[in-house]
């Protein structure tokens, strides 16, 4: 196995819930709440999960958008918070919303050759080298350069996000629900491009996704959370082909049309998502569990080797088999 | 196609007021729905598959206007008809379903009362029978304690279940036929997945005609029955679930479905991309709409605008150089 690029051990990060006139306290929201993983050099993690299980807060986590409540984050071997400048711009993350994300007053060309002048030492002259390389990395043509976010469409912009993001050559890049906002002709070309300059430039991707099918296509490995934390983790091929976590088969079973190709008994699970602040005693996955037992409810599983880099996080394993 | 189809919609055009004077942002759609079907309408963003819908109901928005069409319902024509009219028809033979369901909801009334509301409207029912139908119909669609959520407001319940309440009230005055809207697009997968297997379940029971807009393949897949694909406005092919996901014959339902991921792709399969965007809705190639992304178009394709063909019984394609193209196998085999 190559190098560990960045390695997260037992991240926690809560968010107080204050509610009436003195923002009393009223409990916590346990966004991330125990995490640990670890991403090697070249290869891309994927990170699936429902909305509210807390894949886009560890995510801004790890480049300290928020600050951590608890947890070691390493970044070759380094504590982030350490990282010197230089270090640290080799981290960066492609957000969800191109709209929201690129700034409309100011145009394509001076977006991108922003990190160049926080950067310093660039010439003006070596920075339009650079952004105009860059743009045609990502498929757009220098006229682009001239272009306000609001002239182009979206799969244009989220080219002009990935452009910026490729400045000051970066390693590691954190993809939060890249192609979410985008139309499935679009969406096949980002995740193209994306996989191109991976190869180009050798970098590492967390790839964030509620996509079952995008995630499969662009990951090595898989991590699957669920409030907060981990319930599966494994390469790709094996989390499709061997799910061993119920919640992970509860998603695989809920891709529409894939009911024929599961190779396990179907789970269409009942109810929602209870609410993070107050998360079920033991698994958290239990109150929706089709085979949830008494152990579920008083201890909370830990991850443990079911296979070749394979963990899965439930009490269950050797029951659930097959 | 003759009068006996429970929906029948005729070469409807919806036109929006632009710079350069009218343009069309639905052109020529054609289709029918019968008892117990589910047909998708499937298309990108801006394909027109949502106005579709919108007009077979007269809820276009205020600037937009069916310049031509008939829209049949049980043989009865629905666009001349006056608001006060359709009234009767909303709800009470077409319901619709929107994506989200948050905002479809009045956070300010109880779901119960919005239920009784609905009902009442369309039947001469008296309250307590209203409350009565009201509470079955929340259990019809799988609510957990209808009690309970009769009584709720709709911010107090999760998307999940605000969805299964417009089901609940599109479908209590027993419609013949639903629209939905994208409606699961707002939801979680897992929640996805109740929606939709409760969809069927309310087919299968009460013979409902579905018509299902969406923009994603994988649902299509697992729902339909037949499918529409729209592109810019067009339909550009039209057939059951086996001929457009087996044999699909129009360039862009090709690469629609080798552009998106599915679980059971090959490893070291390359997604297929189709090049470029959408045109402008208000300057729109003079011939075929798809001709400036299509890999197959000549000179002649930018020119001449194709017309709805039916290639095999019921399997209709737009598509001048479809003679040629079906000789092309599509899908993962090439």
């Amino acid at each position: 196995m190559t190098e560990v690029l960045l390695e997260v051990k037992e991240l926690k990060k809560y968010f107080p819930v204050a509610q009436g006139m003195f923002y009393r306290r009223k409990g916590v929201i346990r966004a991330v709440d125990g995490v640990s993983f670890q991403v090697h050099r070249g290869e891309t993690l994927g990170l699936v999960g429902e909305s509210g299980c807390g894949k886009s807060t560890l995510s801004r986590v790890i480049l300290q958008l928020f600050p951590r409540d608890a947890g070691e984050i390493r970044y070759r071997g380094r504590d982030v918070e350490e990282l010197d400048r230089s270090q640290r711009s080799k981290l960066r993350m492609v957000f969800q919303n191109p709209y929201g994300s690129l700034n409309p007053k100011e145009k394509v060309f001076s977006a991108i050759a922003e990190p160049y002048r926080i950067a310093g030492g660039y010439s003006r002259q070596q920075i339009e080298e650079e952004v105009l390389h860059l743009l045609g990395l990502v498929g757009l043509s220098p006229a682009h350069a001239r272009r306000y976010p609001h002239e182009l469409s979206g799969g244009q912009r989220q080219r002009i996000a990935i452009a910026r993001v490729l400045a000051l050559e970066p390693e590691f890049i954190i993809c939060d629900e890249p192609v979410s906002a985008l139309d499935v002709s679009i969406q096949a070309q980002i995740l193209n491009l994306l996989k191109d300059i991976q190869e180009e430039f050798g970098l590492t991707y967390l790839f964030i996704s509620h996509d079952l099918a995008v995630v499969k296509y662009i990951c090595d490995r898989i991590a699957v959370m669920y409030l907060g934390k981990i319930m599966e983790i494994a390469p790709a091929r094996a989390l499709y082909a061997k799910p061993k976590h119920p919640y992970t088969r509860a998603l695989l079973s809920a891709v529409p049309g894939a009911a024929d190709q599961l190779s396990f008994e179907r789970i269409v699970l009942e109810g929602d998502t209870p609410n993070a602040i107050d998360p079920p005693s033991g698994c958290r996955f239990r109150t929706r569990c089709p085979y949830a037992e008494e152990v579920c409810a008083h201890e909370e599983p830990d991850l443990t080797s079911c296979g070749t880099e394979h963990f899965s996080a439930c009490h269950l394993l050797h029951k659930l088999a097959g | 196609m003759s009068g006996k189809h429970l929906l029948e919609v005729k070469d409807i055009r919806v036109v929006f007021p632009g710079k350069k004077g009218e343009f069309a942002a639905v052109d020529g759609v054609t289709f029918h729905l019968d008892q117990g079907e589910i047909l998708c309408i499937v298309g990108e963003s801006g394909s027109g598959k949502t106005m579709t819908g919108l007009s077979v109901l007269g809820l276009l928005p205020e600037q937009a206007r069916v310049a031509a069409g008939t829209v049949r319902y049980q043989g009865r024509e629905l666009l001349g008809l006056s608001e006060q009219e359709m009234y009767g028809i909303r709800g009470k033979e077409i319901s619709m379903i929107f994506q989200d369901p948050m905002v479809s909801l009045d956070q300010v009334f109880t779901v119960g009362s919005q239920l009784v509301e609905a009902i009442r409207v369309h039947t001469k029912m008296d309250k307590r029978s209203a409350v009565e139908l009201s509470l079955e119909m929340l259990d019809k669609v799988r609510i957990p304690n209808p009690e309970r959520v009769f009584g709720s407001y709709p911010f107090e319940l999760s998307g999940g279940m605000c969805q299964r309440v417009m089901i609940a009230i599109a479908l209590c005055c027993h419609p013949k036929v639903l629209i939905a809207d994208e409606p699961t697009t707002a939801l979680d997968a897992t929640v996805q997945a109740q929606i939709l297997e409760l969809l069927v379940e309310l087919r299968d029971a009460t013979h409902i005609g579905i018509i299902l807009i969406t923009h994603d393949l994988d649902i299509v897949k697992g729902m339909a029955d037949r499918i529409i694909v729209m592109y810019a406005g067009k339909m550009m092919e039209m057939g059951t679930r086996q001929d457009v996901f087996s044999n699909p014959l129009h360039p862009y339902t090709q690469g629609l479905l080798k552009c998106v991921p599915t679980l059971d792709m090959p490893e070291g399969f390359r997604l297929y991309n189709i090049e470029g965007i959408v045109p402008d809705i208000q300057d729109m190639p003079e011939g075929c709409r798809f001709c400036t992304r299509c890999p197959r178009a000549e000179e002649e394709c930018c020119i001449v605008q194709p017309e709805l063909r039916e290639i095999a019984p019921g399997h209709f394609v737009s598509c001048l150089k479809v003679d040629e193209v079906s000789e092309v196998k599509a899908g993962w085999a090439q």
